[in-house]
């Protein structure tokens, strides 16, 4: 009751008042226009500074006081640094800090001021994205939503995907984990009763499930670092570097409807119940964390990552345990009851069709492998340590016995995990970024660690051999635990860049270990622990927005992973598909196939799961290999073939494949579709290196207002200079120059890389190619010479040409989507094509200015009539 | 860039979905967490707020639509503190 009082007292204290209200304040600048934010709040936070400090040194307050003092500070510092848009965002991470350090001053318990500061701000920094677009971001959040709508439509689970893979009669979704879309239409069903949708469940249950991740991650780690007098201050250090971390953030925000975020709640809760039950030696707490892990199970893939680090480190203590004639039963009794209990509990969720069921489906090698290891390790350990009537001699025979026949399995399934799987080499998973290494050498990788999870990624590799010393040492699990899942995920990113969200978590945590070693006594201040202590204030000021101008870490970057521009110029031409019948399929390139599933409802080849890579062969050889239009349709028609019989027809009366749809980015993308369209799927050798370039207008090297220039006969006159840049490429094309004279008169060079001019018609013919566009030439050169000032803010469908040679002079992709203005770039010498107009493809829509282009399918290609012919091929609906 | 959503509509929305989180998830921290401390309470209730929806997964795929479920799952919540106030009785 004293502290109560205390507490109260303390809040009527005005310094504290002031504190708070500062630190609140921030948090309304959503509602209030930036540049009146800009205009007050900067010489507001500066006089508040400066009143706080003059009051708090007249009036000899507490030390503890430097600390609001700073950050009242340093907020204002931010307002004046307005450069980068959303800078009324900023203060957010300062208002977090302020929060916690006044309730603090005001005497409240120091870990109930931070985690009511971290509920807060954390939720005020995940959201920003949804104020900044009503979109969801990117794509795979789509696929989430997808479900969560199918759910919310039918109140059923989804058994079967129809909408994509028509070779493979579309994917069985029985025994798919789809917590997370049935918790997006579990809060969806809430919310309509206030009056808000799905999509606003989608938007926003992200920012829950992160701020509850944060409070997980905050017990976790006081479990991991149980009875260490230091352990909260550990938690808090570990917990305030995750929320700012850009790498764990790019999946937990506003907007990003995907599992990771939820999943990897699902992830820290059940190693929290872990944590505690081998900290209480508490069966209760194992059999509970039973259910968590199930849920894990039917959230997430994550659980064999954990499944698979748990039972190493379970594993490595058994073996230190031999050494140290200490028993590792515990930690395999604990883990075994989670792990047994939660296959079990999600094997009645899980299991294919519907109803009442039990998934037989086996778990996969390298869980059985981890399995193996951890209970013949530990089979061993109480063989060494606890049941002493054997002999030596037995028991090195038992040993080596384990060791062969154990080996053998486990050592495979490990050596494919760890250096076969991790390296990618499936022709298709070349080409996808995310499968793609993290980092090619150990220096790259340190410096790309560090941009992601700032520097706090190194304090975390360091702390992976502190802790597995002392792990060691002190025989302590929850150290080995840490260690073993920072390693593996430290190896498994190197490899593969789509570990980065899994590896955020301990990158962001494990670093912790040392905090607790900050001072904690003023006698600590002449001893060792001030080195760590000042490690650990440089590193907390990284994580500041004012970090980004010294350390080139910006943790406001979070605030702004909204939807791209490429997603939202898509959004007219989903809308577009969603108003055609519900039977049509449209081709396209399978980073779209979320999108026109989940927003248009309608039917696609493939899609951003890539789990037919024989059909992503054919969609990428038919814009990327044929050059004969028969060709290329032969392989619609393959797909036209399938949808008019089977269960296609038997539930949709048959699918219509009736569009093709081409965006901008497919130009960007041809290298990977033609290295796919020519790979070698059987024996996964590589295709062809090459793609169309983009040579995008350089004002400068351009001189768009002109220039006097004397001609052959001695007369003067204006020439503007357009100069457009190509990316590198085999034919050496630096760039395309355009000489225009006032006189209407164009001079066209090609520019090699050199710096050496040719004349365009002489290059073309030298190498076979041409110069093409989504728009006319004309249009290109006068937008460019009228905007040159302001060229970035132009749709790159009117500032760059498109180049390309050989056969890509004449594949579908070129034929459809740089066909309409095909005849004037023949006639100004840009293009040396011969193509005849297109049969079966009726250009229909055009959207964003060229960004998104769709052509119709003549029923003729597949050898059907038209009902009747107005502007398009009227197909059957 | 589109439209943004409402700022009251972004408060109000977390504020309902938070609310249904912690008030769902303290059913299990009264029954089987009531001796844990503050910070770990808030914590357990997060997880048991997002957890249940494994229960509402088994009952969707089972016998129930999604409405019903979600009802018999949050309706499960007060069983659950009921049955464990009359036998703490």
């Amino acid at each position: 009751m004293e502290g109560k009082e205390e507490f109260k007292k303390k809040l009527s204290d005005p310094v504290v008042v002031a504190y708070i209200i500062l630190g609140l304040l921030p948090l309304f600048s959503m509602f209030i226009p930036a540049t009146d934010i800009l205009f007050f709040f900067r010489w507001f936070y500066l006089l508040s500074g400066v009143g706080c400090a003059y009051w708090c040194i007249t009036k000899k307050y507490s030390f503890k006081n430097i600390v609001p003092i700073f950050l009242v500070l340093s907020m204002s510092f931010i307002y004046f640094n307005n450069a980068s848009t959303g800078y009324n965002y900023w203060p957010y991470p300062f208002a977090f800090a302020l929060l916690s350090s006044a309730l603090w001053i005001a005497g409240m318990n120091v870990e109930v001021a931070f985690v009511l500061a971290i509920i807060l701000s954390g939720a005020m920094i995940h959201l920003v994205p949804a104020l900044l677009t009503n979109l969801l971001e990117e794509i795979d959040p789509y696929y989430h939503y997808k479900w969560a709508e199918i759910v919310t439509d039918t109140g059923k689970m989804p058994i079967h995907d129809w909408l994509t893979y028509p070779k493979l009669g579309g994917l069985d979704r029985s025994t798919m984990p789809l917590t997370n879309s049935l918790s997006i239409a579990f809060f969806g069903y809430i919310l309509k009763f206030f009056g808000y949708t799905l999509y606003d469940s989608a938007m926003l249950m992200p920012v829950v499930s992160t701020i509850l991740t944060l409070l997980v991650a905050y017990v976790v780690l006081k479990e991991a670092y149980w009875r260490h007098p230091s352990a909260k201050y550990a938690a808090m250090f570990g917990v305030f570097i995750m929320m700012l971390s850009i790498g764990w953030s790019t999946k937990a925000h506003a907007t990003d409807s995907e599992d990771d975020v939820t999943g990897g709640l699902g992830l820290l809760a059940s190693m929290m119940f872990l944590l505690m039950a081998i900290n209480r030696d508490s069966v209760k707490m194992s059999v509970i964390g039973g259910f968590v892990f199930g849920w894990l199970i039917t959230l997430y893939d994550g659980q064999r990552l954990l499944t698979m680090v748990v039972f190493l480190a379970i594993a490595l203590m058994a073996v230190v345990g031999i050494f140290k004639d200490k028993r590792a039963f515990v930690y395999l009794k604990h883990f075994s009851i989670i792990w047994v209990v939660g296959q079990f509990l999600s094997r009645f969720i899980l299991h294919y069709g519907e109803g009442i069921g039990f998934g037989l489906y086996m778990i996969t090698n390298l869980e059985l492998a981890s399995i193996a290891l951890a209970v013949g390790a530990v089979a061993l350990n109480e063989l060494y340590v606890n049941h002493r009537k054997v002999s030596k001699n037995q028991l090195t025979i038992l040993t080596i016995v384990a060791v062969i026949a154990g080996g053998a399995f486990v050592g495979a399934q490990f050596y494919k995990a760890a250096f076969v799987d991790a390296r990618q080499s499936s022709v298709v998973f070349k080409t996808i970024a995310e499968q793609a290494p993290f980092a090619t050498d150990i220096v790259g990788y340190i410096n790309s660690l560090n941009g992601i999870f700032g520097v706090a990624s190194m304090l975390s590799l360091a702390a992976m051999f502190g802790l597995a010393y002392l792990g060691w040492k002190e025989y302590n699990f929850n150290y080995v635990l840490f260690a073993v899942w920072q390693a593996v995920l430290t190896w498994g990113l190197f490899y593969k860049s789509q570990y980065m969200f899994a590896a955020s978590m301990p990158f962001a945590l494990v670093g912790s270990f040392f905090a607790l070693y900050v001072i904690r006594e003023k006698k600590d201040l002449d001893g060792f622990a001030i080195i760590p202590t000042l490690i650990l204030i440089g590193i907390s000021l990284t994580y500041l927005p004012m970090s980004s101008f010294l350390f080139k870490y910006d943790p406001t970057a979070i605030m702004f992973q909204a939807a791209s521009y490429e997603r939202v110029g898509w959004e007219p031409a989903l809308q577009f598909f969603k108003n055609q019948s519900a039977n049509t399929a449209v081709v396209t390139w399978w980073d779209y196939g979320h999108w026109l599933t989940a927003v248009s409802h309608k039917f696609v080849l493939i899609d951003n799961l890539q789990r037919d890579h024989w059909e992503i062969q054919e969609v990428a050889k038919f814009f990327m290999k044929e050059t004969s239009e028969e060709k290329a349709t032969d392989i619609l028609r393959g797909y036209q073939t399938v949808y008019d019989g089977g269960e296609y027809k038997r539930l949709f009366g048959g699918v219509n494949l009736r569009y093709v749809t081409i965006d901008w980015t497919m130009v960007g993308k041809s290298g990977a579709m033609r290295f796919i369209a020519t790979g070698n799927l059987t024996n996964q050798s590589n295709g062809e290196y090459n793609s169309y370039i983009q040579c995008g207008f350089t004002p400068q090297y351009s001189n768009v207002n002109g220039s006097m220039m004397t001609n052959p006969d001695g007369s003067f006159a204006s020439v503007k200079t357009l100069v457009f840049a190509c990316q590198q490429n085999p034919d050496g094309l630096g760039g395309v120059m355009f000489m225009l004279t006032g006189d209407n008169k164009m001079n066209v060079y090609a520019v090699d890389v050199s710096g050496g001019q040719v004349p365009w018609g002489t290059w073309i013919n030298t190498h076979n190619s041409s110069l093409f566009g989504v728009m006319s030439p004309q249009d290109i050169l006068g937008v460019c010479t009228q905007y040159s000032g302001s060229i970035d803010r132009i749709s790159p469908t009117y500032t760059t040409f498109v180049y390309g040679s050989k056969d890509f002079k004449n594949l579908m992709l070129a034929k459809l989507y740089f066909g309409e203005y095909i005849d004037s770039y023949r006639s100004l010498g840009l293009a040396d094509v011969n193509w005849t107009p297109l049969r079966y493809y009726k250009k229909v829509q055009s959207f964003e200015n060229g960004f998104v282009d769709v052509w119709e399918i003549s029923p003729e290609a597949y050898g059907k009539s038209p009902v009747n012919q107005n502007d398009t091929f009227s197909w059957v609906k | 860039m589109g439209e943004m959503m409402e700022p009251f509509a972004v408060v109000y929305i977390l504020t309902i979905m938070f609310a249904v989180v912690f008030a769902c998830g303290s059913s299990v921290v009264y029954v089987f967490f009531r001796n844990n401390d503050l910070v770990e309470q808030i914590a357990l209730a997060g997880i048991f707020g997002m957890a249940q929806i494994f229960v509402t997964f088994f009952l969707v795929k089972t016998f129930f639509v999604l409405g019903d479920a979600v009802l018999i799952t949050l309706l499960l919540n007060v069983v659950l503190v009921s049955a464990s106030w009359m036998m703490k009785r």
